[in-house]
């Protein structure tokens, strides 16, 4: 490793907020190919919000796969299936802790079915 | 073509690839050559990429913070071993000979700001003013014995204004502790304060900088936070880093 550059031992996993207005908002400004709208800092900040409240409840869930990095852990990982598989896993979680919260169901049409209300014991892993 | 091409950072010719580390899609890092310049990219399925499913992933939260920390672990192990350019997430080309040709097109300006950074780092320093009860003497006042609900109220303006004031001091210390700390760096740069949710804490952010310094000064910097720190007892101050040199990649920003 030459010497010099890394002034500190590697810096802890950087608080989101901190991440997020450097790696969204600043680096080198090229338009590319293919337009991606991240100019609006009204925007950027609501999207901040929103994704430090919906990561914090992720990991309450005990959903934290993200901060295993990919490319060393054991076995191949197939990163649109793991989204696929997280989004639902999140939505089923989700529903069901509203189902908890919310008054028994008056039986509408248009509610969604309820999902699985099987309990779920505190994960210890993830999931292979 | 099936593959569209992410690009992470601009590097002097000669790098390669940080070894054991993914992309935004868990793809193998490559270089791509241009004259004396060279930028890190990786193949991303256009599946995921392209705009309209990019900009659907751009609304997951999970996928977004995935994505976020993967693009920074690259930049990272890349501004660990050398001087790297970040560019900001999502600069995508639709093949490599067209992000090769953004070497060519742009070499001068990218080669400038390359060099800009070169042996140097970036280091944050947010300040947070500390919420802190008034002195015992504010509390009560002269016609507390006559006329307690006036005082009351009274007492409660007295309160605000003097918060108010206390916000006021406060940014006046921040502009000057930029200033103090923009003294000891080659280039200073401010964000705006986080608000109370971003940040996760209670007290209201008032200086959220960032500061481009030689390696060899880090140390300085953070003693200079220390002591700044001890001088502002009302403020509480945060330094982290290093940082790749996001805040100080672009020419226009400087």
């Amino acid at each position: 490793m030459p010497v010099g550059y890394r002034t500190s031992p590697a810096p802890q996993p950087a608080n989101l907020a901190d991440l997020l207005e450097r790696v969204l908002d600043k680096g080198i400004v090229i338009a590319g190919d293919i337009r991606v709208n991240l100019l609006d800092i009204e925007l950027l900040t609501i999207r901040i919000r929103l994704l430090v409240a919906s990561v914090d409840r992720a990991r309450e869930m005990g959903i934290d796969w993200w901060e295993h990095d990919p490319g060393l852990s054991s076995g191949r990982r197939d990163l649109a299936v793991e989204n696929r598989r997280l989004r639902e896993r999140i939505g089923e979680l989700e529903a069901a802790a509203s189902e908890s919260e919310r008054p028994a169901p008056t039986g509408r049409a248009d509610e969604a079915p309820a999902p699985s209300t099987r309990r779920r014991p505190p994960r210890a892993g993830r999931e292979p | 073509m099936t593959h569209v091409t992410w690009l992470y950072a601009i590097v002097p010719a000669d790098r390669r690839p940080p070894p054991d580390v993914r992309g935004v899609a868990a793809e193998p890092l490559r270089t791509l050559s241009g004259p004396a310049l060279a930028a890190v990219v990786g193949s991303v399925p256009r599946a995921d990429f392209d705009e309209r499913p990019l900009h659907a992933h751009l609304e997951d939260p999970v996928w977004l913070e995935h994505a976020v920390r993967a693009h920074h672990r690259v930049v990272e192990a890349l501004a660990a071993t050398g001087p790297a350019l970040p560019l900001r997430f999502a600069t995508l080309y639709h093949d490599d000979a067209r992000a090769q040709a953004l070497l060519r097109e742009r070499h001068d300006e990218l080669a400038e700001a390359l060099r800009r950074i070169d042996g140097r780092t970036e280091w944050g320093v947010k300040a947070y003013l500390t919420d802190r009860p008034p002195a015992p003497e504010e509390e009560t006042g002269p016609d507390d014995g006559d006329r307690p609900g006036t005082a009351y109220l009274l007492r409660r303006r007295a309160r605000r204004q003097q918060r108010e004031e206390t916000l006021r001091q406060a940014s006046d210390d921040a502009g000057s502790i930029h200033a103090q700390l923009a003294g000891l760096a080659v280039a200073a740069a401010l964000h705006p304060p986080q608000s109370a949710e971003t940040s996760g804490r209670a007290e209201p952010m008032v200086l959220n900088g960032s500061y481009l310094v030689d390696l060899v000064d880090g140390k300085r910097l953070a003693d200079a936070v220390a002591d700044i720190a001890e001088g502002h007892p009302r403020l509480r101050l945060e330094l982290t880093g290093p940082w790749p040199p996001y805040s100080f990649a672009d020419p226009g920003e400087v």
